[in-house]
């Protein structure tokens, strides 16, 4: 109970410190949509002109961005302060998380939420709205009751993901470069289905590196698509146990390292 | 500014990032993956169709852009927090009192940090892409020295905007929504994904309205030999039109900043 009501405190802490600047926080979340609208923008005009991609057409494409856009949302606000992780390594400002008698997971998890969530949850909201509207899905009682296990599921995968390739700043300290790369530009692979790479790479999203989980596969199912992509239907609620085993993985991964770490001095 | 001086802050500026050889590794993992992902989105979309040609674009000639808008965008890469930076942290003074200009010093430190980029990414990017897909670019020395021109100018009004963004700084404390703003109406609008002639018609006002188009995809099409010589010659002056227009904007900026900036003791 304790415990629980310390992390409380240190979220309500990182809110308020995010509200400081308020007109900034507003303008921030207006930018961050602007971003995504242009995304969105451009496979309208892409599809404005060639119909279709690999058979998903405008309203199929819309809801695959639409998980997309939750599933990364929900990651932003419990797992940003996981991007400047190096640079807390490297700052020796990890060394006062571990004296702390708390988790240092958690610690570092509850002590910056990046509000900016909003900005992904109205893109989430809006394009499940238009997906729906284009796609014609009919939501059934189970789609509905499914829909959060899957969002929940790309959550754990791409905070999994996050963990790990954070974690790999124990061993090399800086990473800047590389947790950019892992995080933000292998989210682009996912704006569109994954059947439009080669066979290689197909494998490479799902069973590797399987952020092909957060949207291809279970959009399957919401969208009653059939036949296409890899090993159809097996894979297709797959999200939520490839999310844990991601998870599981990197919580590992994150332990050996803490144990691995000596501080840098500074 | 002395030409001589100038090469001097090229040459330090590109020392700095010699030494960060890990991240020039991912950096090229980083610019082959987008590389990757749109020539493969460009063939999934073209293979949908018997016709080849698409917006006056054949399939070698959309996969060419693709891998050289890619390549002409690393090759722009600069570090657009420098001025924030040093409001931040008052060495803006030192700035101040120097007796060269502050305009032309930043865009040496761009100079140097471009010049790694093209060296160590965009080179590699371009030679791997030649092997691995079916480009092709027409081998005229005049249309070569053309884009060499246009390339400069669109590295310079590239310049300018991070400058102009960048002075944003002696207003505001948070700048970072600008450049996300910035970032987004560049990608849509410089057709650094997909070029402008896909466009629908109502966006083309606009699109010919902002100066996005002369940064990225007129140096473009210009290489790839998709804008006759003929008209070459008036692509660079519009562009050098813009290079006047971001010029006064940049200056009037400049010493209106000058009169606000308060430093705080450092």
């Amino acid at each position: 109970m304790e415990l629980i009501k310390i992390y409380l405190t240190l979220f309500a802490t990182s809110i308020k410190e995010r509200m400081e600047y308020k007109a900034s926080f507003l303008f921030y979340v207006f930018a961050i949509m602007t971003f995504y609208i242009g995304q969105i923008g451009l496979l309208f005009v892409l599809l404005n002109r060639f119909h279709q991609i690999k058979g998903w057409t405008m309203g199929d494409m819309v809801f695959l961005y639409s998980l997309h856009a939750f599933a990364y949302g929900f990651t932003n606000l419990i797992f940003s302060q996981l991007i400047n992780f190096d640079k807390m390594v490297v700052d020796g400002e990890f060394d006062r998380v571990l004296v702390r008698p708390l988790s240092p997971l958690g610690q570092i998890i509850f002590s910056k939420f990046e509000v900016s969530t909003v900005a992904h949850l109205v893109i989430g909201f809006t394009a499940l709205y238009f997906g729906t509207h284009l796609a014609g899905i009919e939501w059934t009682f189970k789609k509905v009751l499914l829909f959060p296990v899957i969002v929940g599921g790309g959550v754990l995968i791409a905070g999994g993901i996050r963990l790990m390739v954070t974690a790999v700043a124990f061993w090399t300290l800086r990473n800047r470069s590389l947790v950019h790369t892992v995080i933000f530009s292998s989210k682009e692979f996912i704006n569109y289905p994954i059947n439009i790479y080669n066979m290689g790479m197909q494998y490479f999203l799902t069973f590797i590196f399987p952020i092909a989980f957060i949207n291809f596969y279970p959009a399957h199912y919401f969208l009653d698509r059939s036949g296409e992509g890899l090993l159809y239907p097996a894979l297709e609620m797959g999200t939520p146990i490839v999310g844990i085993i991601v998870f599981t993985v990197s919580a590992f991964t994150w332990k050996v390292g803490v144990n691995h770490y000596q501080s840098t001095g500074s | 500014m002395n030409p001589k001086l100038f090469f001097k802050f090229v040459s330090i500026s590109f020392q700095k990032q010699v030494t960060y050889r890990f991240d020039c590794f991912i950096g090229i993992v980083n610019g082959f993956l987008y590389v990757f992902i749109f020539t493969s989105l460009w063939k999934a979309l073209y293979s949908q169709f018997g016709t080849t040609m698409h917006n006056g674009f054949t399939l070698t000639a959309i996969i060419t852009y693709a891998v050289l808008v890619m390549a002409v965008r690393i090759s722009f890469t600069m570090d657009d927090s420098i001025i924030y930076r040093k409001v931040m942290d008052g060495s803006i003074a030192m700035e101040l009192i120097r007796p060269t200009s502050f305009f032309f010093m930043n865009l040496a430190e761009n100079v140097g940090h471009s010049l790694f980029h093209i060296m160590a990414r965009t080179f590699p990017i371009v030679i791997m892409s030649i092997f691995l897909f079916d480009i092709s670019i027409p081998f005229e020395p005049v249309r070569f020295l053309a884009f060499l021109f246009s390339f400069l100018a669109g590295y310079i009004l590239i310049s300018m905007l991070n400058f102009a963004a960048g002075l944003l700084a002696f207003w505001f404390v948070e700048i970072f929504p600008f450049m996300l703003f910035k970032y987004a109406l560049f990608t849509f609008f410089a057709g650094g994904i997909v070029p402008i002639d896909f466009f629908p018609e109502f966006l083309k006002p606009l699109v010919n309205f902002l100066p996005f188009q002369y940064m990225l995809y007129f140096p473009t099409v210009i290489l790839t030999g998709r804008v006759p010589l003929a008209e070459v010659h008036s692509i660079i002056i519009s562009q050098l039109i813009w290079i006047l227009i971001m010029g006064v904007i940049c200056n009037l900026m400049w010493s209106a900043g000058k009169k606000k900036l308060v430093i705080q003791g450092g």
